[in-house]
């Protein structure tokens, strides 16, 4: 993995940076600090969607991502909260680590092994934040190294199914790659032998295992349920990948192009993927081209594929050291020069990160939170929204919990942002008394051009709208509250 | 415009498309365009934007929706 760890050591600094110096790309972790503090108060985990939306409360909702949100809500300020990023950041790192060092262990040369952890690396960028995904990022490529032992390790994948389960409903997973592992050893190896048996008794049992955790069965229930639910066309991670996806076109799709080019067999003829690692392979490319969250994944189980088709297949790769000239530069200590890239580059990203700050909706809807009385805010985005969930006063039309609202909520939702006929009437009959929307935005102009709406806030990316009697009713209140940032 | 794109220059295609999405500044293009009709897609949010700034339907499909500017409808 040697010379992996210079190109590991660049996504660190990068997902280092990302997590500590700018970790709210969304009002993600807003909800999910809620989250943690309503069950660290209560003690339960809330199962329905509460008075916090005015749309949907009663909705059941399944929070699979407690386990995260308690801790978030734990550390939530100051140094705590930088060590939580970190540790964030420290699982995708692993996660790359664990997967170059699956490759190098399982034979392919550190060249190979440098450029696919480098594209397995940006494959992961565009889906990298401090969120509870990405915590379940290196639980997978344990789960596929302990498949791969053949002594009583192999039974440390239930273990890790089971943390798995508690951390993201992407545990159910498990069982799948255990039945695709039994499967394919059955085929490689054309009888139903001790490792077959052991493989296909690990499915049900990391059956059993995923369901560890507070919600039982109903997580893999949940799960299978998101396949087929309507809502996914709403979200931009659930949507089908595609060549704009910048991880997938520079990342993703250059491993999976390797594979399929490459083949399953080296220069000699001798067979490099057997069934096992082929079965996997495809139903990771299938969940990846399902949907743009899975792309991650994907490189992580494709990581370690390529780098052996590539050293078995192209002569460049097959060597196992790097030319002289880079070898010296890899005997100067590697681990020490690993780290001055990392320091290299995050100084480089810090730098850049005040001009990332004012790209929240966060004024806007503190804005909100000072206009005194009830508000049933609708957030174009409505992760924006997310920052206002269990906020006094105010109660969101939806926000980016997202999968527990029914799609008659995401109907509205979408019908008024892209003003589909009926748009008007829709927010009336919710009852919609605020909205924010960026600037110039087509629900923004349509509000601006209609009677009924005031402008209330705006800043140089987000307008906060109020139905004008909202403002009316209470002058004296709004004037100090309601104010303009050009 | 029309579907010969290569042959109209850069800002008729810049017109066509700020006007298009709604971007900031698209009534004034409009306006200066000379363009009396406008074909908008259903689900777009011009069509909902174009009656806003008081343009009127003067026909529909199961796609689209055809707008003229009240002005021309009076003559």
């Amino acid at each position: 993995v040697k010379y992996a760890w210079l190109v590991i050591a660049i996504f660190a600094a990068r997902f280092f940076v990302t997590a500590i110096a700018y970790p709210e790309l969304d009002g993600d972790l807003a909800w999910q600090r809620w989250l943690g503090n309503a069950i660290a108060k209560s003690g339960a985990i809330p199962r329905a969607l509460g008075p916090e939306t005015f749309s949907a409360p009663g909705a059941p909702w399944l929070p699979q991502e407690w386990l995260f949100s308690l801790i978030a809500a734990r550390c939530a300020h100051g140094f705590a909260w930088t060590l939580f990023a970190a540790a964030v950041a420290f699982c995708a790192v692993a996660a790359l680590a664990l997967s170059a060092w699956r490759a190098e262990r399982r034979g392919a040369s550190s060249l190979a092994v440098a450029l696919c952890t480098a594209l397995a690396g940006i494959a992961m960028l565009e889906s990298f934040g401090v969120r509870a995904q990405v915590v379940a990022w290196p639980l997978l490529v344990l789960y596929l190294i302990a498949l791969e032992r053949d002594g009583p390790w192999l039974w440390s994948a239930l273990g890790i199914a089971a943390v798995w389960s508690n951390v993201h409903a992407s545990a159910m997973l498990a069982p799948f790659l255990a039945l695709l592992a039994a499967s394919g050893s059955w085929a490689d190896e054309r009888t139903f032998g001790r490792r077959t048996r052991r493989l296909a008794l690990l499915v049900p049992a990391s059956l059993l295992a995923i369901c560890c955790n507070p919600f039982g069965w109903h997580l893999p229930q949940y799960a299978l349920s998101l396949f087929g639910s309507p809502i996914k066309s709403f979200i931009s991670e659930w949507k089908v990948t595609d060549i704009d996806d910048l991880s997938f076109a520079f990342g993703a799709l250059p491993l999976l192009l390797l594979l399929v080019i490459l083949g399953t067999r080296t220069r000699s003829g001798r067979v490099a993927q057997g069934w096992r690692d082929t079965l996997v392979f495809c139903a990771l490319t299938g969940l990846m081209l399902e949907a743009a969250r899975n792309v991650p994944l994907f490189a992580l189980v494709a990581l370690p594929l390529a780098a052996l088709q590539l050293t078995g297949s192209v002569a460049a790769f097959s060597r196992d050291t790097m030319p002289q000239s880079l070898d010296r530069f890899g005997k100067l200590g590697m681990p020490a020069v690993a780290l001055g890239l990392a320091i290299f580059v995050a100084a480089g990203l810090l730098r850049g990160t005040a001009s990332s700050q004012g790209q929240l909706a966060e004024t806007a809807v503190a804005a909100l939170e000072h206009i005194p009385g009830e508000h049933h805010v609708f957030c174009a985005d409505f992760a924006w929204c997310g920052f206002m969930v269990g906020a006094p006063h105010i109660q969101v039309f939806l926000d980016g919990r997202a999968d527990p609202y029914p799609p008659r909520v995401w109907n509205d939702f979408v019908a008024i942002v892209r003003l589909h006929v009926g748009w008007r009437e829709r927010l009336r009959a919710r009852s919609v008394d605020a909205v924010i929307v960026a600037r110039d935005a087509p629900l923004d102009q349509a509000l601006a051009a209609i009677a009924g709406w005031r402008s209330a806030y705006a800043d140089r990316r987000y307008r906060l709208w109020l139905r004008s009697g909202l403002l009316s009713s209470r002058p004296g209140r709004t004037r100090t509250a309601a104010k303009t940032v050009s | 415009m029309d579907g010969r794109i290569e042959k109209y220059p850069a800002s008729v295609l810049d017109a066509q498309a700020t006007i298009a999405r709604t971007k900031p500044g698209w009534t004034d293009r409009l306006a200066r365009s000379g363009v009396d009709a406008v074909v908008a897609g259903r689900r777009e949010p011009l069509a909902a934007l174009l009656e806003l700034h008081g343009w009127k339907q003067i026909g529909a499909d199961d796609r689209a929706l055809v707008f003229a500017r009240a002005a021309e409808i009076s003559k």
